[in-house]
């Protein structure tokens, strides 16, 4: 009886709740106590083996995934933390975390997905994979997305079929211009996703597992669904318990890449799917005369009429201000993309709760605030936007107000620094390199935020760019530090059949993300050739400041005079400056670097200033040039250079560690990798020359940089390297082992040296690099 | 070589409820029951029958394909040849019966012995269909990396034909059938329908990229093809043209069968069926008894259908076997 009942639920969508659990008998009556202190935390709920479980999922969620790990071949994140991260794990991310769907909308209207179920994938590494993989050539439908926080998806999973399709009006037949109807997954009705297109959590993170990170799973077994904080299974075993998750994709899925699959466990997936569905929403703010006005309006106005203030679940009102139906949103918003029952224009109502601190705003994150937001809803949403526009300022402020009072606003970043962030502790990582006096360290303070800050696009972002904020690379392990390679940058070009190279018309570097209304940069006809680099980190800048043009000429033998098959030279700029910063050296100072940094990956343009001349100063977005004044440059630069230098890492094993650095100099490393250059600060212990060597195979495509040929390369300093993987300047190193085994050219005898060393000798030699 | 199965031959299977024929308050609505013990069946993938006492069911493990076998009294297990899981299965008459499976299997019965057939290709074959012993297709191909796969059997050997190219990157042909030699269809991975006039293959417009899973049809304007993975697609052909819409809440199907051309038979994921207007696409969806996925569906135009599927992931797979009675 009980399949029965279940299956009348689960295909005959439109019968009365017969089986399901009940509601309170006046779900009105007070909120369901669900709430966390704050974002991030678990359901109050949870007991405490699900505790356990969601700290092992957060751990999980935020996980690197390396290639040893089924990272890719094809991917455009290596963990799931990476897009969901603003304010904290399980949230939503910057502009710089947007992907791009793609599809074919073909003349007799089949929408064709493209991609890994609709998923432009970014980077790939091996396997005969093109670096850069090729936007197929069919596609003519290509919208962006911004990821969606998670915080309650446990709660609207529990929530009834019932309950959503209740507030259904497919045929508008109350007349009142909106007519929401909801979208199906497998007869369930969907509510996770943009276009309310998936009903189980479990899919929900299968799918973005495999699309985004090329990370293969099999579905839970019946035995673990049965252990989920939501009841998952498509067979309850009592009427009792809800099956509202039952609609997890069965299917397996795998790759071509070299680990074996499945790529995560099931306990893995258990605990990641777990963690989930225990992220606690936050409770609203305590109603203010300006929030209850706000809160008055937005009724008034018909903002409601979507996004209805609460829903009720088996464990009360859930103050969700959504109907999780779909809604025409009218043409300026509509996307193309067909998701389910979902036409190209029909989106979900986004949950509000929680609204403050997950911006930007918009299915595409084209929106900076969420007046913003609101302005640019459309279709049925149009009377009530326009309701919106004719309301006085100071009536659109208590509406702005009231919906920042739906919680998290007490964890709204302007990045991902909380509020009010101490400044990290002298020669740490992230923290300055001596003590500061109060104005340095206000200084300090100011670039720090700033190198935090998430540029919007009324700050100047793009049109095209890499990072929204200087931290959207420089993250790991603190800020300032190295990037994964999820936020590696492309360069490409063309080489020529005579083996020459050719940079592209918009230069090397083929920026990842274009703000919404802008097309994404595309490789130009002819270029056949893409090279990830890897995002190296930046503290001990200032320390390589204080390096001496002469003292990096002193080291350069460019024609091997002393023939030990080593000859590093330095990168003369055109002006005659040395360069010393970046992959190939092509950046002179961190000054230079910052105005660097600021055009070629955020497209934001700089005020001239004597005697700099690396950044743009003129862009063709909207925003009045400069976007970043000198003074802020100044402190941004101010920032970086007084960033600690790595510190070197605890040493377990003196003597392990002292044979591996006897090592080190004994078979050459040291010859490129010099320990120290002097410097007017003393020995700057970086463990690079600054000079650029052939460390590519003879014949080894490659990028051209200024007066770096394809296969020259900057030493790449060694300080920090235990903490900053993945290694090369590709990033297709998991371990420092990987890297050295990467080493050609004028690095190939010594790579033989170490590939030649006992198990022990390279094991001592390894525990040396790590703590440097 | 005959399969492990060999010993289980004289233990016939006992049907489970079928209701009797001479019931005398037979019901209103259509019943489902199992149709026998599957419970050391693996997963069971398609059905057919020359008639409503000559009925096959095959399906497998994933190393051992299984075909059962139903007399109009017991279903029994049959001695086959050593093959992977079976996928699909379509006769021309009793004697002339034939079914393929995971990589380029291929079993024909001759009305005594299954025997092997050599197809050429270690793609998965999922469908097969046939005009005339010596005018069978077959179509396959791996899920995810391809190529789709068009085979034909001239009534001596099976050999392959080229696939059109498709305007999508369809990786499979999932199933097979038409009315005659010269009026037959393939429909796979994407929404990709194939129409065969007796001398070409050609892609045809189907109006849809879900999944068409199968196919089935009562004349040559009247055939419908089903699919989607997680919402019901129903693609409808009129004699000129197809016509594709989504069906949610029916979720995603898998088989379908017609024996009148106003209703159409479907099942699916979580043990749907239902009857579906064609015309209309409206549906009645019937209480099967089970959350199994359902795979196949088959009419013995006798008054009873039987639907077959399971549970495919994991190991060993599952299967079920489930009967339908309207009298």
């Amino acid at each position: 009886m009980s399949i029965r009942c279940l299956l009348s639920l689960s295909l005959m969508s439109l019968m009365p709740l017969s089986c399901a659990v009940e509601p309170p008998d006046d779900p009105t009556d007070g909120v369901a106590d669900v709430f966390a202190e704050r974002l991030g935390d678990p359901v109050p709920f949870a007991t405490a083996e699900q505790l356990e479980t969601f700290e092992r999922g957060k751990a999980v969620f935020l996980k690197e995934f390396s290639l040893a790990d089924g990272l890719g071949p094809q991917f455009n994140l290596t963990s799931c933390g990476g897009c969901h991260e603003r304010p904290v794990p399980g949230g939503g991310s910057g502009r710089y975390r947007n992907f791009f769907l793609i599809a074919e909308k073909q003349d007799d209207g089949t929408f064709l997905p493209l991609g890994a179920s609709l998923v432009l994938r970014t980077f790939a590494y091996g396997h005969g994979e093109i670096a850069h993989p090729a936007l197929p050539a069919q596609t003519n439908v290509m919208p962006q997305r911004n990821a969606i926080p998670m915080f309650g998806v446990g709660l609207l999973a529990e929530l009834s079929d019932e309950e959503i399709q209740s507030r259904a009006d497919p045929d508008d037949a109350d007349a009142d211009g909106i007519s929401g109807r909801p979208n199906f997954d497998q007869g369930f009705v969907g509510r996770f996703g943009r276009k309310s297109q998936t009903v189980s959590i479990e899919g929900f993170i299968r799918g973005p597992l495999f699309n985004h990170l090329g990370v293969t799973t099999d579905p839970l077994s019946d035995a673990m669904k049965a252990l989920l904080p939501v009841p998952s299974l498509a067979v309850p075993p009592t009427l009792d318990t809800q099956r509202v998750q039952a609609a997890a994709p069965a299917e397996s899925n795998s790759d071509e890449d070299a680990a074996t699959d499945p790529e995560m466990t099931e306990q893995e997936l258990f605990d990641l799917v777990s963690f989930s569905m225990l992220l606690a929403p936050v409770p609203p703010d305590e109603p203010t005369g300006q929030t209850e006005r706000g809160s008055a309006t937005f009724e008034s106005i018909g903002c409601a009429g979507c996004h209805v203030p609460t829903l009720v679940g088996p464990r009360g009102a859930l103050p969700v201000y959504s109907d999780l139906l779909l809604h025409d949103m009218g043409a300026a918003l509509a996307d193309g993309i067909e998701q389910g029952v979902a036409t190209g224009a029909e989106f979900r109502t986004q949950p509000l709760w929680g609204l403050a601190s997950v911006g930007p705003y918009l299915h595409d994150g084209r929106a900076d605030t969420i007046e913003e937001a609101i302005l640019a809803h459309g279709g049925e949403a149009e009377a009530a936007r326009n309701r919106f526009d004719q309301l006085s300022a100071s009536e659109q402020a208590d509406v702005a107000a009231f919906l920042r009072s739906l919680g998290g606003a007490a964890q709204f970043s302007p990045g991902l620094l909380e509020p009010g962030a101490d400044v990290l502790p002298v020669a740490e990582f992230g923290g300055p390199r001596r003590v500061l006096s109060d104005e340095e360290t206000a200084r300090f303070i100011r670039g720090r935020d700033l190198y935090d800050k998430d540029f919007g696009i009324n700050a100047g972002l793009g049109p095209r760019f890499n990072g929204d904020s200087c931290r959207a690379c420089h993250f790991a392990p603190t800020l300032g530090g190295a990037g994964p390679r999820d936020v590696n940058v492309m360069r490409h070009g063309t080489i020529g059949d005579d083996g020459s190279f050719t940079a592209p018309d918009i230069g090397t570097i083929l920026p990842k993300e274009s703000i919404p209304s802008v097309t994404r940069a595309e490789p130009q006809s002819g270029v056949n050739h893409f090279e990830h680099r890897q995002t190296p980190h930046t503290f001990g800048f200032g320390l390589m400041d204080e390096i001496s043009e002469a003292t990096i000429l002193s080291h350069e033998d460019p024609d091997d005079e002393d023939g030990d098959g080593i000859s590093g030279r330095a990168h003369i700029l055109s002006d005659g400056r040395v360069g010393r910063l970046g992959w190939k050296a092509q950046v002179p100072s961190t000054a230079e670097f910052v105005r660097d940094a600021m055009g070629a990956e955020m497209g934001v343009t700089v005020e001239a200033q004597t005697g700099l001349t690396f950044g743009i100063t003129t862009d063709d977005d909207a925003i009045a040039d400069p976007e970043l004044s000198a003074m802020e440059a100044e402190d941004l630069t101010f920032f970086i250079t007084t960033l600690a230098p790595p510190p070197r890492q605890p040493i377990t094993d003196a003597a392990l560690v002292a044979g591996g650095e006897a090592l080190f100099d004994g078979i050459g490393c040291a010859a490129c990798h010099i320990p120290a250059l002097d410097s007017s600060a003393g020995p700057v212990p970086l463990y690079s020359d600054l000079l650029l060597h052939e460390i590519l195979p003879d014949g080894a495509p490659g990028i051209e940089d200024g007066s770096a040929t394809m296969r020259e390369f900057r030493t790449a300093p060694l300080w920090g390297l235990s903490q900053t993987a993945p290694y090369f300047h590709s990033g297709e190193a998991d371990t420092i082992d990987d890297a050295i085994r990467l080493h050609d050219g004028e690095a190939a005898t010594v790579r033989d040296a170490y590939d030649a060393l006992s198990d022990e000798d390279r094991a001592a030699l390894l525990a040396f690099l790590a703590t440097l | 070589m005959p399969h492990g199965l060999s010993v289980l031959v004289p233990v016939m299977l006992a049907a489970c409820n079928p209701p009797p024929a001479d019931d005398p308050t037979p019901p209103t609505e259509p019943q489902w029951a199992e149709a026998f013990d599957t419970t050391d069946a693996g997963f069971l993938s398609a059905v057919w029958g020359s008639a409503a006492d000559d009925v096959f069911i095959v399906g497998g493990q994933p190393d051992r394909g299984e075909v059962y076998h139903f007399d109009g009294t017991d279903w029994s297990p049959m001695d086959i040849p050593e093959t992977p899981i079976l996928i699909w299965v379509y006769g021309l008459g009793s004697d002339d019966v034939f079914a393929v499976g995971e990589r380029g299997s291929a079993l024909h019965y001759d009305g005594a012995t299954w025997t092997e057939m050599a197809t050429g290709t270690d793609s998965d074959l999922w469908g097969v269909w046939g005009d005339a012993s010596d005018d069978v297709w077959a179509v396959g191909g791996e899920i995810g990396t391809g190529p789709p796969v068009l085979l034909h059997f001239d009534g001596d050997a099976w050999s392959a034909v080229a696939v059109p190219t498709l305007d999508r990157a369809s990786t499979a042909l999932l199933k097979v059938w038409g009315t005659t030699a010269t009026n037959v269809f393939a429909v796979g991975q994407l929404g990709v329908i194939l129409g065969y006039d007796g001398t070409n293959w050609a892609q045809v417009p189907s109006g849809t990229s879900e999944d068409l899973i199968s196919l089935w049809g009562t004349g040559p304007d009247h055939i419908v093809a089903v699919g989607g993975r997680s919402n019901g697609e129903v693609a409808v052909y009129d004699g000129s043209t197809w016509t594709s819409q989504t069906v949610a809440p029916i979720v995603g199907l898998n088989g379908v069968f017609m024996e009148q051309p106003d209703e159409a038979l479907i099942v699916g994921l979580i043990g749907t069926a239902a009857t579906l207007d064609p015309d209309s696409l409206t549906s009645e969806l019937e209480t099967t008894g089970t959350s199994l996925t359902l795979h196949a569906v088959w009419g013995d135009r006798a008054g009873r259908a039987y639907a077959v599927g399971g549970r495919a992931t994991g190991t060993p797979y599952q299967g079920v076997a489930l009967i339908r009675s309207t009298q």
